[in-house]
This record gives structure tokens, C-alpha cells and sequence, in this order.
């Protein structure tokens, strides 16, 4: 686990009023992304026709799958958004959530 | 609607007892929340339930496959529908709301390949008194029926 001071150097980028969901799909959703088979799983969550958030994902995609993919440190990365107009705050909240339901290994994927 | 059928402190032993025979390498997880009320409970040899239930567990983890085996016990998946309560994976940055020194407290045990570590009861009521809705209190007052507070 990160010490004290490492989760205290994230704490300016994700203010003061964290929302731990948003952090904990960010946090998960860049460790999956790195395993083929969860990421395919994530991707055919968010993808399937019954997804709520389907079309807005698809609409951010890239971004959201540019931050998923990254490794750099918060800090670091929420710097690299806000000189884009944007901040990890804002991306982490698009991450959509995982719907239980149709997670299963065995889900399939509709690729737009 | 999540389900809110976890209240016997057996349940979250068995649910780690279940988790470490799965995992295949090493990996840890710390256990905040009710759920680790609950597993001080059972440790304790207590069995009284926990007042108005909850929905889940909170664990943390810094391990791809035990945040993988959580990621198959999320809201509304087959896991919820057979237990009555699902996983709520929490993000590292969480422990912010605990005492600085909440290790120097905790407890640790092994299960399989999994070692669980869970801040002391005391640690684990701070963030849902400061929260301070009546299930959180209603928490502290079961926690101190039954003695895990010193």
C-alpha cells in the first residue's frame, strides 16, 4: 500500500470533498486496465445497450481511456488535464460504473 | 435496490474464509466499515447481530486479484443475489479519514492466501461518527453493547 505521504499528495487533486466512488473507479479502473481480460469485461460493461452512461462514454471515450491507460502519478496527471481544460476530478467522475448484472466473465463485447 | 442482509459477524469470516481458498498468490486487503466491526465481532466469539444490517464490505486492496475476486461481488452481481450483500471496493486515499497511526492498532489475519488487516474498532467508528447518521450510531452503541470498545 501507498504511505501516508503519497495519499496526501493526491488529496489537493481530488479535494476536499472526495468522492471515494469516483476515486475508487479511477484507482481500479487504471490498475484493470493493464489486464487484457478485465479490460475487456469493463469495456463490454460500459458498451452494452443497457448501460445507462452507454452514449456518453462512447462520446469520451478516448479521454477516459487515455487516463485508464496512463501511469503517471496523480498529481502529475491531473497537471497534464488542467492543460488540457479538464482535470482528473472531472474524468474520474465520467469513469461509468460496473454493473454487476452483466460482468460476468463471459460477457460480450459490442465494439463501436 | 442494493440488498441489506449483512448483520451476523459469521458471515464476513466466511466470506474471507471463501476469498483466501480462491486467490491464487499472495495478497492483502485492508477491511474497513461495518464489515470489519463485524469481524472484530466474530472474533471475539460475539454473535449478536449488527442493528439495521448493511449492504456491504469495504475492503482495500493493493492486489490485482483480490480487487479482480471484489470486482465479481459487486452491486448487483450473482454474489449479491446469493448473500444479500455485495463488495464495495474503496480506494487507498480513503484511510485519510482514519488517525494517523491507525496501524499501531490494528489487527491482522491470514486466510489462505489472503492477509486481512483491520484498524481497531476504535478507528473504524471515527469516519461514521463524524458522518454521524443514526445507522453509524446506532453501530457505536452495538460496538460498546458488546464490548469492542476500550
Amino acid at each position: 500500500m501507498r504511505d501516508a505521504a503519497a495519499i496526501a499528495a493526491e488529496s489537493t487533486v481530488w479535494g476536499p470533498y472526495a468522492s471515494y466512488d469516483d476515486v475508487a473507479r479511477f484507482e481500479y479502473g487504471r490498475r484493470f486496465w493493464h489486464l487484457p481480460e478485465m479490460r475487456r469485461r469493463l469495456l463490454a460493461n460500459w458498451l452494452d445497450d443497457r448501460h445507462p452512461h452507454r452514449d456518453r462514454f462512447i462520446e469520451q471515450r478516448a479521454l477516459i481511456e487515455g487516463v485508464l491507460a496512463s501511469n503517471e502519478a496523480v498529481p502529475a496527471l491531473d497537471e497534464r488535464l488542467r492543460g488540457c481544460g479538464s482535470s482528473l476530478r472531472c474524468v474520474a467522475r465520467e469513469i461509468p460504473v460496473v454493473f454487476g448484472q452483466w460482468f460476468g466473465p463471459a460477457g460480450s463485447l459490442t465494439d463501436d | 435496490m442494493p440488498r441489506r442482509e449483512l448483520k451476523h459477524p459469521r458471515q464476513v469470516e466466511d466470506w474471507l474464509i471463501e476469498f483466501g481458498g480462491k486467490l491464487m498468490q499472495p495478497g492483502r486487503m485492508i477491511l474497513i466499515g461495518s464489515g470489519a466491526l463485524l469481524w472484530h465481532a466474530f472474533q471475539r466469539g460475539i454473535t449478536e447481530p449488527l442493528p439495521e444490517s448493511s449492504m456491504d464490505v469495504d475492503p482495500i486492496t493493493d492486489s490485482d486479484e483480490v480487487a479482480q475476486l471484489c470486482y465479481d461481488a459487486l452491486i448487483g452481481s450473482d454474489f449479491e443475489v446469493a448473500h444479500g450483500w455485495h463488495v464495495n471496493l474503496m480506494p487507498e486515499s480513503v484511510l485519510r479519514e482514519f488517525s494517523a497511526d491507525w496501524s499501531a492498532r490494528a489487527a491482522t489475519k491470514t486466510y489462505g492466501c489472503l492477509e486481512v488487516t483491520v484498524p481497531s474498532p476504535s478507528d473504524l467508528l471515527l469516519p461514521k461518527l463524524r458522518r454521524n447518521e443514526p445507522r453509524d450510531r446506532a453501530h457505536e452503541a452495538w460496538a460498546k453493547s458488546i464490548k469492542l470498545l476500550t
